[in-house]
């Protein structure tokens, strides 16, 4: 039996990468890859394990379906960087995913009832 | 597929682009962690090396950066070939036997295509070669041009149509003759072109040394100078540059050497070693005469109809010019009806090659649609075996895209093994084609394997690997595997789509092969039609042929048949010689025959309206032994009829039933070419024989004696028949030769061949396109086999499960067989429906090649279909067979 530290970290739900990204870019306005990574740590608290390269699959697919444009800028350290930020289609999708994951959630809570996760 | 395409096309223009935009972004990335690192209180290189980790590498990164935009571009494309080409390595008994079937289909076609190429679609060796057109005239008021087709030009004829024409810029005459030419060495007989003024004007090919022949050759009596072809100049006089100029000796006359024409010239069709000018002596012309290939010379702008016209137009002015003697009716031959019927030179050079061509390279190509049919439903079946493999491949995230591709790889290398394949087989196939059929097929010796050869049979491969390809591939694309579909795949009996499927590739195969068949059929009976027709003559392959050639001057007139009857004992002292004699012509002479009048002193020789004229044949005594022709009454001549000077003649059979009813009527009659003539006494009939082969029926004929009564030798050129079981034989010939030395150092052999070499040139067309055919048909049948024994077994192997049942629920074995075989059968007959309907125009289209058989021979189909069907049965029994020697038990206990 093995546990550590890793473990103890979750996965990111498939699927959820993109809501997160979407969500990050809504609250915090044009980000680069690594700012969004950042901030995503941060957000979970570290709790999140996001291995930072499969960031860039996200960015790829969001940007190939219209929910984020990218743009080369300077970052505040003067750094070049590419800037992603949340088109209009993106900011419908993020709309549209929210309500389903709240939905989902929802449901998760009502099914798992009260106590679930309270045990041990 | 669009979407599918538009993806890839995109990714071909951005690729470039976006892989470096990705390394940029990644830098930027690592260098904004590494500075955050840093300001955390790492040292620069600690940081570095801790953002790299953190990142994953930025090798991996950029990978999955690539991945995420989809397979990427032209590296993806060739990943999946080599995986595709290994993937076929594995499966060797099917890419041997796609590539074989490939191989030969492309091939054959890619050959055909060739011959095609350079005897129908190749123009002409000459400078603007759609001018020239070759001056047939036809003549269906004359029997003997009603027969052959077309009436030549007379010497007369030429004369009045080249001063007066307004059609041509240059035009003449010519006909193929030898001569002996002596210098150093043995005398040789040498082919010769009699030309007139304007032939190689109208030819238009300049000499490579030297001149042309010009008008001044052409006076008579003048020095009379010659040109040489290429192949002769470089053999006799090495390519010696100063052969201008210098004599040849030929037939005893020293001519000067004018010029030597370039290399591959021949005269319209006609090979030759010497030009001679004709040098017409006007003085001396009469109307008739007609033994002349006319060729012209259109001007720019005029067509062949306006030249017919201009033509028509000269003949009145032509009788009116000339005469055939005193006392003879110069406007006899309106009679004839002589019309122009000029045609562009290559249909006169081509010949009956185009029909027999055409559909040779049609059904070739049947062929390879059959090859093509057969290689897609390989791979249709490679695929539906290969479905849980796909089906696992797509459920672990490969697309449709790339399944469509790793099918469309594995064509790609298929079609490049086919094409190489293809490319070997159509060199071996063009090999021995010019060693089956010699040069005497018109342009053959210009076939070969050229560039456009070459992108023709690329093109072919590439079309049959998208084919082939492209339908499995395709019927991924629309109906995409998934597990689901897996366990009831497994199973279950053959969906709808997929049993129209393999009904349709059943039928397509059994039509196809049923028209290749029905033709391949037609043309054999043909040739057997052929091939048993009675020549009228002993069997060809013991008559040997030669020519000698005692040009006058050579030997003195009174003796020349002396000198003739001496070779001719000389000949039958030769071992194995079972008999000899010599003639003016013999049966299938490539020059033709020669024709005349001949009136009779009683009897109804002609019917009303027709016109008096018969071939004719000078011959010596003991011809008709030595040919195996019968004598039907009365006798042979004999040399004391020739020594007394007789006026003696032998006709055919068929002429004396046209004239006096029967052959033992015609004895005694009396016959004469000439109406100032003496009479000749007929004293036997011969049997008939046909003269241009089984093709042409016999024609009545007339047998003169050597030198009828006249002082005119007749027989300038002896053609010695001698039946010898040694016939043909190199040593047999080389024999004859010093046989005919012995009598006359300076007399040459030439033309040497047996009546089997002469008979198997006229029949060249139609035995290439026979074998051509015969095999197409070959390939079909096999190719419908394989096919179909493919499918069967497929679907027997599918419907284990349902056999297993059936066995199980008590049904026989053979019920069980008999239901495949019967389901075979009934798509065959639906095939076999839509085949003969597609062989009605394919065989009409044959009707110029056939004998002695309808295009829509009841029997033949009848045959065809029944080995068909035979094979069809066949070839869905044997897999039945083994599917249902399984254990009902086995088979249910195994789900």
């Amino acid at each position: 039996m093995i546990t550590g530290m890793a473990s103890e970290r979750m996965a990111v739900l498939q699927g959820t990468l993109d809501l997160m990204v979407l969500r990050t870019l809504e609250a915090m306005g044009p980000l680069h890859a690594y700012a969004i990574a950042s901030r995503l740590q941060q957000a979970s608290s570290d709790a999140l394990k996001l291995n930072q390269g499969t960031l860039y699959p996200a960015l790829v697919r969001l940007e190939q379906q219209g929910h984020i444009a990218g743009a080369w800028g300077r970052s505040e350290s003067n750094h070049e960087a590419r800037f992603y930020s949340l088109t209009r289609a993106g900011a419908r999708r993020l709309e549209e995913e929210t309500r389903r994951w709240r939905q989902l959630a929802g449901m998760m809570e009502r099914l798992l009832g009260p106590v679930a996760g309270e045990e041990a | 597929m669009r979407r599918f395409w538009m993806r890839w096309r995109g990714m071909l223009w951005r690729r470039g682009l976006s892989e470096r935009e990705a390394a940029r972004e990644i830098e930027a990335h690592l260098k904004l962690m590494a500075a955050d690192l840093e300001r955390q209180g790492m040292s620069p290189a600690q940081a570095k090396r801790r953002a790299a980790i953190q990142l994953g590498g930025a090798e991996q990164a950029r990978a999955q950066h690539r991945g995420a935009r989809g397979f990427s571009g032209l590296e993806a494309w060739a990943r999946e070939a080599r995986q595709g080409a290994r993937s076929l390595l594995r499966a060797k008994t099917f890419t041997l036997a796609a590539v074989a079937t490939l191989g030969i289909g492309i091939g054959a076609t890619t050959a055909i295509y060739s011959v095609v190429q350079a005897v129908l679609l190749d123009p002409l060796n000459f400078p603007q070669p759609q001018q020239l057109v070759s001056l047939r005239l036809k003549a269906p008021g004359n029997a003997m041009s009603a027969v052959s087709g077309s009436l030549p030009f007379s010497e007369s004829l030429y004369v009045t149509t080249s001063e007066h024409n307004r059609s041509f810029s240059a035009m003449g005459i010519w006909v193929p003759d030898s001569s002996v030419a002596t210098g150093a060495g043995e005398p040789e007989q040498v082919r010769t072109v009699l030309v007139s003024d304007g032939v190689l004007e109208a030819l238009g090919v300049p000499p490579r040394l030297g001149r042309w022949l010009n008008a001044g050759d052409q006076t008579p009596h003048a020095p009379d100078a010659v040109m040489l072809s290429y192949d002769f100049w470089r053999q006799h006089y090495g390519g010696a540059a100063d052969v201008v100029g210098q004599k040849l000796l030929l037939d005893n006359v020293a001519r000067p050497i004018a010029g030597v024409m370039p290399a591959g010239f021949k005269l319209a069709s006609a090979e030759f070693d010497v030009l001679v000018p004709l040098a017409l002596d006007r003085s001396k012309l009469i109307l008739a005469g007609f033994g002349y290939y006319g060729i012209g010379r259109l001007r720019p702008g005029v067509s062949v109809a306006a030249a017919d016209q201009d033509m028509g137009q000269l003949l009145e002015r032509w009788m009116d010019s000339w005469t055939n003697g005193p006392g003879s009716d110069p406007h006899f031959y309106t009679r004839w009806r002589i019309t122009p019927a000029f045609e562009p030179l290559k249909a006169q050079v081509v010949g009956g090659m185009a029909a027999a061509l055409w559909a040779v390279l049609g059904t070739i190509g049947l062929v390879l649609l059959m090859a093509c049919v057969n290689v897609m439903n390989l791979f249709l079946a490679r695929a539906e075996s290969r479905r849980r493999e796909l089906a696992v491949r797509a459920a672990l995230g490969a697309g449709t895209g790339r399944i469509v591709r790793a099918v469309l790889a594995e064509s790609f290398w298929l079609a490049v093994a086919g094409g190489a394949a293809g490319l070997g087989v159509a060199y071996g196939a063009l090999k021995l084609l010019g060693a089956l059929v010699p040069a005497s097929m018109a342009r053959l010796g210009e076939v070969g394997l050229d560039g456009r050869s070459v992108l023709v049979c690329a093109g072919l491969a590439a079309g049959c690997a998208l084919a082939c390809g492209l339908a499995p591939g395709l019927q991924f694309a629309r109906r995409p595997v998934g597990l689901a579909a897996l366990s009831c795949e497994r199973t279950g009996t053959a969906g709808k789509a997929q049993r129209r499927r393999r009904d349709l590739l059943i039928g397509a195969q059994v039509a196809l092969a049923l028209v290749l068949l029905f033709s391949a059929g037609l043309l054999l009976r043909s040739f057997a039609a052929l091939q048993s027709v009675q020549l009228g003559y002993a069997s060809p392959g013991t008559l040997q042929t030669f020519a000698v050639l005692i040009r006058p001057g050579l030997v003195p007139h009174p003796q020349l048949v002396a000198a003739e009857h001496a070779i001719a004992d000389r000949i039958a002292a030769v071992p194995g010689v079972a008999a000899v004699s010599f003639a003016s012509d013999v049966p299938m002479l490539q020059e033709g025959h020669d024709w005349d009048e001949i009136y009779s002193e009683h009897g109804t020789l002609l019917p009303a309206g027709a016109l008096p004229m018969r071939l004719y044949n000078h011959i010596a005594p003991g011809y008709f032994a030595a040919m195996g022709i019968p004598l039907e009454a009365g006798r042979d001549l004999s040399w004391t009829d020739l020594q007394q000077n007789r006026p003696v003649v032998v006709v055919s059979a068929a002429l004396a039933r046209e004239a006096w009813g029967s052959p033992q009527a015609a004895v005694g009659k009396r016959v004469r070419e000439f109406p100032h003539q003496p009479w000749f006494e007929i004293v036997g009939v011969a049997g008939d024989v046909r003269m241009d082969g089984p093709q042409k029926p016999a024609t009545p004929m007339v047998y003169w004696p050597p030198e009828p009564a006249n002082d005119t030798p007749l027989i300038g050129q002896a053609l010695y028949v001698v039946r010898s079981k040694r016939a043909g034989s190199r040593a047999f010939v080389a024999e004859l030769g010093r046989a005919v030395h012995g009598v006359n150092g300076n007399l040459a052999v030439a033309k040497a061949r047996t009546m089997g070499d002469l008979g198997a040139r006229e029949l060249a067309v139609t035995s290439f396109a026979m074998v051509m055919l015969a095999l197409a048909g070959g390939m079909a049948l096999l190719l419908g086999v394989v096919g179909i024994y493919g499918v069967i077994a497929y679907d027997v192997a599918r419907r284990r499960r349902e056999i297993g049942i059936r066995l199980a629920l008590g049904s026989g074995r053979g019920a069980v067989q008999g239901l495949f075989v019967r389901q075979a059968l009934r798509v065959a007959l639906a095939g076999g429906c839509v085949g003969g309907v597609a062989a009605v125009p394919v065989t009409l289209s044959l009707r110029s090649l056939l004998y002695g058989v309808q295009p829509l021979d009841g029997p033949t189909l009848a045959g065809v279909v029944l080995v068909l069907a035979a094979a069809v049965a066949a070839a869905a029994y044997f897999p039945a067979l083994r599917g249902s020697a399984v254990s009902p038990a086995e088979t249910l206990a195994a789900e």
